[in-house]
């Protein structure tokens, strides 16, 4: 995790930039699960988060070592986005780096299916359960966000994206295929 | 110096558009069978009901506490409209006609024959000296870069777009690109786009009758969300659908499109010329307007009063300069207003 690559969106009079960050998350997230990557991590330096203003900016880093980092930027899988990205050189981390925890979280958003399944269980009608999750269902989620289709399920669904508190430390451990993971840092500055 | 003082812009001045695309419709099919693209289905558009949650931002007065408790009472029910590709298919096919008419430069009504009389001596000036070969290469570069797929082209793995010159119902002359090799940035082009360009020139000029067909073909995956336009409805009122897609047909038939007025702006997004903004850093070509307005943003980058010191650059200002102060404008802008003109519209004198 020594080296990163920043990616940039450029402006566009046509799509705005979450779209172009749910499009370039994408194909992101295909070229990890065909590389199989676990030591590849993302971090958006621009994010921001709170009901009002929820999004992962113009700017997505990736993070890792030079090699892997390399190897994937072999693999092509920018093609269609080139003209709506800048792709920096590959760079070494600066000395002075903190370090930040970019992990997924799910929430539970009261979903009819997820309702239903509540009314079976505990044997109630559902209408009750859906009253009852019509709480979670209203709450609203202060995270940024970015739609995506699952290279596995090929579910499509909303990932929550939460940067935690940067830190000293340094923790290792291994990253999904969209770059999170519950527990490892990659370097923040 | 020629001042023409008693010249006037004409009350009553009308352009034809020039590029005229058909509605695209859209058709699913595999990669590996493209040349079979007539067989294959149309995308139909459906509904769904959704329920969604309320994320909207609530005004001041709905942020007191029992409000917001009323309001998660009633979850936010949603029906849209939705178009998919099938999940045996993995490629979008987008097929549209494109007619190249003559005439640029000549009104389609002009109550001044003075006025049109000088008009006539402009436009011929500028085709004696530049011809029509910039414009037709520019839009050349958007058939051949797939501009005009919007959303669709963005995410896709592959796309081929393949232009025909049609004779008599056949293809004559064809064309084949990788639309992501191409750039959307910028009008370089290479021999392929320069060729069609160059028939395109003709057609402007009126050296030839042009008609191309104009298929598209983007991989995005089995299953995937295509898009076709979104209509706008008036006066829609509470609890009705949130989201129509526009298609062709009626009733189970509902053929999934792209509206021709969208093909044509993404056609004539040629604008390079416009005066930068100081704090942007690059936003590419813009659509072909009079005032240069670009609606996501809703900003307009040829303002007809853009402040002291700086040029006006908006369509009118160009063209009263040129015909009736015979102030010749910089080559860039006069690409501009030929486009502008090509493009077509109203543009008589309010008065």
């Amino acid at each position: 995790m020594d080296h990163y690559i920043d990616i940039r969106l450029r402006p566009d009079p046509d799509f705005a930039p979450a779209m172009l960050m749910g499009a370039l998350y994408n194909k992101l997230h295909r070229a990890l699960f065909d590389l199989q990557a676990t030591d590849l991590g993302v971090s958006f330096p621009a994010h921001k988060h709170g009901v009002r203003a929820r999004t992962l900016g113009d700017h997505l880093r990736l993070h890792g070592t030079q090699g892997r980092l390399e190897q994937l930027m072999g693999a092509d899988w920018l093609t269609g986005m080139r003209d709506h990205t800048q792709v920096s050189e590959l760079l070494a981390v600066p000395d002075n780096a903190q370090h930040i925890n970019v992990a997924r979280k799910q929430f539970n958003t009261g979903s009819p299916s997820r309702a239903k399944r509540y009314a079976k269980r505990h044997d109630i009608s559902e209408g009750e359960a859906q009253q009852i999750y019509a709480n979670l269902a209203a709450r609203r989620i202060e995270l940024p966000f970015v739609q995506i289709n699952s290279r596995s399920t090929q579910q499509r669904f909303s990932l929550f994206i939460e940067h935690g508190m940067s830190q000293e430390k340094l923790v290792a451990g291994s990253f999904n295929h969209y770059g999170l993971s519950p527990d490892a840092t990659v370097p923040w500055f | 110096m020629a001042k023409n003082d008693t010249l006037k812009t004409a009350s009553v001045l009308a352009f034809e558009r020039k590029l005229d695309p058909s509605d695209a419709l859209f058709r699913a099919g595999n990669w590996e069978d493209r040349a079979q693209v007539t067989q294959w289905a149309f995308i139909p558009v459906r509904e769904k009901s959704v329920r969604g949650t309320i994320s909207n931002r609530l005004k001041a007065k709905d942020q007191d506490p029992l409000k917001l408790d009323a309001a998660i009472e009633n979850p936010n029910l949603q029906t849209v409209d939705v178009a998919t590709l099938p999940h045996e298919a993995d490629t979008l096919a987008v097929r549209f006609t494109l007619r190249v008419l003559a005439g640029a430069g000549t009104p389609s009504a002009c109550n001044d024959a003075e006025y049109q009389k000088k008009l006539a001596q402009t436009v011929s000036g500028y085709v004696n000296e530049h011809g029509f070969d910039e414009l037709a290469h520019r839009y050349a570069c958007n058939l051949a870069n797939g501009r005009f797929l919007w959303r669709n082209r963005i995410g896709a793995e592959e796309v081929e777009v393949v232009v025909s010159q049609m004779k008599e119902g056949q293809p004559e002359k064809t064309w084949t690109f990788n639309a992501l090799e191409q750039s959307t940035r910028d009008f370089t082009g290479d021999a392929q786009t320069r060729e069609l360009g160059g028939t395109i020139a003709q057609a402007l000029a009126g050296k030839q009758y042009l008609l191309l067909d104009v298929v598209a073909f983007a991989r995005i995956g089995a299953g995937q969300e295509v898009f076709p336009s979104q209509e706008l409805i008036l006066d829609r009122s509470r609890g009705d659908k949130s989201k129509t897609l526009y298609s062709i047909g009626d009733g189970d038939d509902k053929k999934a499109a792209i509206h021709s007025q969208k093909l044509g702006n993404a056609l004539r997004t040629i604008d390079t010329w416009y005066p930068v903004p100081e704090d942007s850093n690059g936003l590419g070509p813009i659509a072909i307007e009079p005032y240069g307005s670009v609606t996501t943003q809703g900003t307009a980058y040829r303002q007809p009063n853009p402040g002291k010191g700086k040029e006006k650059l908006d369509f009118y200002n160009l063209l009263d300069n040129w015909l009736l102060k015979d102030q010749i404008p910089p080559v860039d802008q006069q690409h501009f207003v030929m486009a502008t003109l090509i493009r077509g519209g109203v543009f008589g004198d309010a008065g």
